[in-house]
């Protein structure tokens, strides 16, 4: 009876794992592949002999865009077993003939009374997206650039006119001038974020590290952000140590980072709040954090905080005028100048944002 | 196969008398992962056993040693380092036994 129950649920569970619709391996705690359905084969181009049995890093490549092979610890298998936690992730497959694919995958450790008995990856092949996303890049960055010259015309003569340079306005003619300018500036801003993350994801983002004083970095951030709290008294705090804190970095990138992170909590701060921001001098890196008592990121939300043109839903309803790119932009960068950009937030209370980065990037 | 006489032997009952439990699985561990043992180890204490890492006993590295072997046995294939590596962490819960215990 027992035995019948179970060959019945290993049946289904056979099933069910063969014809799932994405790639799926399982595998024993010793990383033996002891099972792998078509779709996988498929993707990898391997016959099912060939696989079962294997050790999974030996034909599971995973690799960078360029083809380099991942380091074994920073793969998603290793940061499952790592955290006991799935990973999901995209990331590329080598098949075996060599192909390079993109794919999405998730990855979870199979616990058995707490221990590890092996693990699960279902994936599938994301090359369509990935060329959708392309096209879509490439088209937002020919129209931000084709979007630019005229603005820059509007927003000369706009000056001008606003300036009296064409005869003096009337107080009403500048109440509407003053609009059109703000807007302008608005449309420009976003035109260079845009910009920006186009160039990112094309991989066309040159990075030039100089040596610079980080505290001095932060100070004319903040003296260039003292408007973005609007008429909404926000205080802010700034901790950073007596000594100069010196790194090698790119200047521009790192200031789009901090200046992304300020700017968002000046704009989600509340009335009256205080905006902390910290820099500590640790021995090989430096983090950055910046602290507000605003909105908060509510907890379902969070994971989706760094993902392109997401807005969380609390903030959608404050401010209607935010991409979604600020986020984006900064982890994308991040990852471009070696550093981490995580955070710690509480639905209603408030967010800290940190962004550490080492001080030399060759120890990296 | 027996550690009596061995280097690696010598190495973990010198251990054993002056060093915590934290400290040997370690020492073990950078014998097959090198700089990135103690990192790894920490992780694995505080996600799996959700405690701070010096605080491991004993009692932990029942389930520990798992985690500890199926991460090593995605970077390396090598039948005999694994099993030599699960013997080393195993025989580490028998040797850190309390000494005042009448076994």
């Amino acid at each position: 009876m027992i035995n019948r129950a179970y060959e019945e649920e290993h049946a289904r569970a056979e099933a069910l794992f063969q014809h799932i619709g994405t790639g799926a391996i399982a595998t024993d705690e010793l990383g033996r592949i002891y099972r792998v359905n078509d779709a996988a084969l498929d993707m990898l181009e391997y016959k099912r002999k060939e696989m079962l049995g294997e050790w999974f890093p030996r034909v599971v490549i995973e690799v960078d865009q360029t083809g380099n092979i991942t380091n074994q610890l920073e793969r998603p298998i290793a940061r499952a077993f790592v955290s006991g936690k799935p990973i999901s992730e995209n990331t590329y497959y080598r098949t075996k003939t060599g192909k390079i694919i993109p794919v999405s995958l998730t990855i979870s450790p199979i616990l058995l009374n707490g221990r590890p008995i092996g693990a699960v990856e279902v994936f599938q092949d994301i090359t369509v997206e990935f060329e959708v996303d392309r096209m879509k890049t490439e088209f937002i960055s020919i129209a931000s650039h084709q979007l630019r010259t005229p603005l820059s015309a509007i927003n000369t003569y706009a000056n001008m006119l606003n300036s009296g340079f064409y005869g003096e306005l009337n107080k009403e003619q500048k109440t509407h001038m003053g609009t059109i300018i703000q807007a302008i500036e608005r449309m420009n801003g976003l035109i260079s974020t845009l910009l920006d993350v186009s160039q990112l994801e094309a991989g066309k983002i040159s990075v030039k590290p100089q040596k610079l004083e980080v505290c001095g970095l932060i100070r004319s951030l903040i003296q260039d952000h003292q408007q973005t709290g609007g008429n909404r008294n926000i205080q802010i705090k700034v901790i950073c140590p007596h000594v100069p804190v010196i790194v090698t970095c790119d200047r521009l990138l790192l200031g789009e980072i901090y200046s992304n992170l300020l700017s968002n909590a000046l704009k989600y701060s509340r009335e009256n709040g205080v905006v902390e921001v910290k820099l500590k001098n640790l021995k090989n890196e430096i983090v950055f954090s910046v602290k507000d008592n605003g909105y908060g990121i509510p907890k379902k939300m969070q994971r989706y905080i760094f993902k392109k043109f997401y807005r969380a839903d609390n903030i959608k309803r404050i401010d209607t005028t935010g991409t979604g790119l600020g986020l984006y932009l900064v982890k994308q960068i991040a990852d471009v100048l070696g550093g981490k950009v995580w955070f710690e937030s509480v639905d209603k209370k408030g967010s800290t944002f940190y962004f550490s980065l080492p001080k030399d990037p060759q120890t990296l | 196969m027996r550690f009596q006489g061995t280097l690696q032997n010598k190495k973990e009952l010198r251990m054993s008398q002056d060093s915590s439990v934290y400290t040997k699985l370690v020492a073990i561990t950078e014998d097959y992962l090198g700089s990135s043992a103690q990192k790894l180890v920490d992780l694995q204490i505080t996600n799996h056993l959700h405690k701070k890492p010096e605080k491991v006993n004993q009692n932990d590295l029942y389930c520990l040693n798992d985690w500890l072997i199926a991460v090593l046995a995605l970077l390396t294939d090598d039948r005999k380092k694994l099993s030599e590596y699960s013997r080393r962490l195993s025989r580490l819960i028998v040797i850190t036994e309390p000494e005042n215990n009448p076994k």
